[in-house]
């Protein structure tokens, strides 16, 4: 069964014993989606870098 | 015998050490000065006047004794209030700090310009826990810019650049994590330089994202921003006889950038005679690398702090740090792998030029309610972005220098002038001889405003 991506959210908070005041969820949420845009740039980018490295294995 | 509350630090510590003029009368018009204008830009968050009285009283009887007072005697200066200063709570610009213990010491880079001679005016705005490009805090107010007060002065730093701007103070200290001095720099029209890593020391400043930290001065010339240095920093600098190898950076360094930013950059290739052009290796992914390890280092930080008073803080902070904290692991440790692989790539890069020059921001400084700027051909939110080109060079780890293009009677433009440890007298060498040519210059603000 795939997980809600809500409850992972609400189990970090429970993880790091953060009780998070409901002024704050709008807030969160626009900086946890920009976090994950980061995320899947660098993801991109290393991906893209251990490709390149087995390649250069396999040219040597 | 009155220098003007904008006087240099060069002409007022040659005139102090000789006896031209006391310090005491320079802190008066200093105090002065702030009292008039302060209200109009809201740099200053705390004015130390009788702390800064008896330091002037010591200069003068330094150089009444016939001891030298140092290389910045009764220059005024201003730190961000994140510095450690002896008496008084480090705020870091949190209201929740306001009562918290007061250091018992100087943080090293204020007793460094102590001991030179300098004299501490006062605390300056910043963004809260410096988290942000724009110095709009929600308990200390809006940093307004002194060439136009409708407009951002940039952040975190955003009191220190505006103070000197405006010609509160020569000089004052900042501090650069993700481009928190080169911002504001390039947004009030005067010269920043964020240094190498460790290359000055970070005892007693409140941390933001210790791998990241940086602290440095402001200055309205390159000769003044190189004197301040000298007596802040522990590297030495070498002269080298070699023709510096300049060129632009392309690619993420263009895109995004308004014709004007671009348009300084080519005055300067080409009165440089220079059309090198150089690729920053994966700077989008440094940008991306550079939020993750500010969100992650930020969030841990402050978990603590959150768990007790989340509500106690600027919610523009507040918010940005909670998801930090709740940032998976992973996510912070590829960005650290990153950052890695990405400095020796830069390193690499760096084997072929000395000098590599870029706008230090996209736009001219938006108004303090624009909400949106255009990235990619899409509205973006214009506060985060202000840091496109500053990001990426800030995982390098390498010494910067934001330089105000000269265009008088317009909005300031920066440019960013990054080299290579070891080769930052090379960059200042560079660097003056554009400021002597007209290319660079810190254009006074109009008269007019703060007034």
């Amino acid at each position: 069964m795939q997980s809600d991506p809500k409850s992972f959210q609400i189990d970090a908070s429970k993880l790091l014993d953060l009780r998070i005041p409901e002024a704050c969820v709008t807030g969160i949420e626009t900086s946890l989606e920009l976090l994950r845009t980061h995320a899947r740039i660098l993801d991109a980018y290393v991906v893209q870098m251990e490709i390149g490295t087995i390649q250069d294995e396999e040219l040597v | 015998m009155t220098l003007g509350a904008d006087a240099s630090a060069i002409v007022v510590a040659e005139k102090v050490r000789c006896g031209a003029i006391s310090a005491q009368r320079i802190v008066e018009e200093v105090l002065a000065d702030i009292q008039l204008r302060n209200a109009s830009f809201n740099c200053f968050t705390r004015v130390l006047a009788e702390t800064a009285r008896k330091a002037a009283e010591v200069i003068d009887q330094k150089v009444r004794d016939g001891v030298d007072p140092g290389p910045l005697a009764g220059v005024p200066f201003g730190a961000k209030d994140l510095f450690d200063i002896s008496g008084i709570p480090t705020t870091a610009g949190a209201k929740m700090r306001l009562n918290a213990p007061p250091p018992k010491s100087d943080a090293e880079v204020v007793a460094r310009l102590k001991r030179a001679g300098a004299i501490l005016i006062g605390t300056l705005n910043m963004d809260e826990y410096a988290y942000g490009f724009a110095t709009v805090n929600a308990h200390f107010g809006p940093t307004r810019n002194p060439h136009d007060p409708s407009r951002l002065a940039g952040g975190s730093s955003g009191g220190s650049a505006a103070a000197v701007a405006a010609g509160l103070v020569p000089l004052a200290l900042g501090s650069d994590t993700n481009g928190s001095i080169r911002v504001p720099a390039s947004l009030c029209g005067i010269w920043g330089i964020r240094p190498a890593d460790n290359a000055i020391p970070m005892n007693g400043v409140f941390p933001f994202v210790e791998i990241l930290d940086t602290v440095g001065p402001f200055a309205r010339s390159l000769a003044e921003l190189v004197l301040i240095y000298d007596v802040l920093s522990d590297s030495k600098r070498f002269s080298s006889d070699r023709q510096p190898r300049v060129a632009r950076l392309d690619g993420w360094f263009e895109r995004n950038a308004d014709p004007e930013a671009l348009q300084a950059v080519d005055a300067v290739m080409n009165h440089l005679g220079s059309h090198a052009v150089a690729k920053m290796p994966e700077a989008e992914a440094a940008r991306s690398a550079s939020h993750l390890m500010t969100a992650a280092q930020g969030g841990a930080f402050h978990l603590e702090s959150l768990r007790r008073q989340a509500m106690d803080y600027d919610p523009a902070v507040r918010d940005r740090l909670l998801a930090g904290a709740m940032l998976p692991a992973g996510n912070y440790l590829k960005a650290i792998a990153f950052r890695k692989v990405y400095r020796e790539k830069v390193r690499e890069l760096f084997e072929r030029f000395d000098i590599l020059i870029a706008p230090t921001v996209p736009v001219v400084a938006p108004r303090i309610d624009q909400a949106t700027m255009m990235v990619d051909g899409k509205p973006a939110p214009a506060r985060a972005n202000l840091g496109l080109y500053t990001q990426p060079l800030s995982v390098a780890g390498i010494p910067i220098v934001s330089a105000p293009f000269n265009r008088p009677n317009r909005l300031p433009l920066g440019l960013q002038f990054a080299t290579w440890p070891g080769r930052e007298e090379m960059l200042f060498q560079l660097l003056s001889q554009l400021e002597v040519d007209g290319l660079l210059c810190a254009n006074a603000p109009p008269l007019s405003s703060g007034v």
